[in-house]
């Protein structure tokens, strides 16, 4: 199997905040299913999305994304 | 009192709506042109009707391509609207678009070898190339998005 392109912790630390896929959604002005793609690893969000999600979440965007060794 | 829906719920349930219908418009698009290759394959001249049934396909694939074009939505809110455009869709979409180009590229090459053992009328073409333009984009799209509303 092929390596994700981008190595994505969105799901984890959505969870620890205590937000539904939907919440989430909400909050960055998108559909749940962006955010469903995003956390399956199918889409690699642009940088202002990917922005948008951690300053939701109240983390720094490395937190939630990194780049596979 | 009635419920009201937040935008997200509205345009999650259109989502899903315009799937449903993405998919089944171009298999009844496909299946309503079968009356159209028979009378191709039978060399039988083209009645008035026949015309219009013709004009009714185009018709009907602009109406598709609208609705991959726009993602729906049509009379609702900005907001609803924003949110059927969002940016994994803007993504799909362009796929689905890149799907039909290089579907026409080798549809055009396909009929171009025909016509070498053939004789093509316009009309044939015509249609070929305009159901390959829109039917492959639009199912491409119904596969993307239906595997992005996967759980």
């Amino acid at each position: 199997m092929t390596e994700p392109a981008l190595i994505s912790s969105l799901r984890e630390l959505r969870t620890e905040a205590g937000l539904t896929q939907a919440e989430l959604a909400d909050r960055v002005g998108v559909t749940r299913k962006t955010v469903n793609t995003v956390e399956n690893g199918v889409f690699i969000p642009s940088t202002v999305l990917a922005l948008k999600l951690a300053r939701a979440l109240g983390k720094p965007v490395e937190a939630l994304f990194r780049l596979p060794d | 009192m009635a419920e009201t829906k937040t935008p997200a719920e509205i345009a999650e349930r259109i989502q899903k709506r315009r799937v449903a219908l993405m998919m089944l418009f171009p298999i009844l698009y496909l299946s309503q042109q079968a009356p159209f290759w028979l009378k191709m394959l039978s060399s039988q001249p083209f009645r008035f009707v026949d015309k219009v049934q013709i004009g009714a396909y185009t018709l009907w694939a602009l109406a598709l391509l609208v609705l991959l074009a726009t993602g729906g939505g049509l009379g609702r809110s900005q907001a609803v609207r924003d949110l059927l455009s969002d940016e994994s869709t803007r993504e799909h979409r362009a796929k689905a678009y890149a799907s039909g180009f290089w579907a026409l590229i080798l549809g055009c090459a396909a009929l171009g070898v025909a016509s070498l053992f053939t004789a093509l009328s316009p009309l044939i073409i015509l249609n070929a190339l305009l159901t390959l333009g829109v039917v492959v984009p639009c199912l491409t799209f119904v596969v993307l998005e239906r595997r992005a509303l996967r759980d």
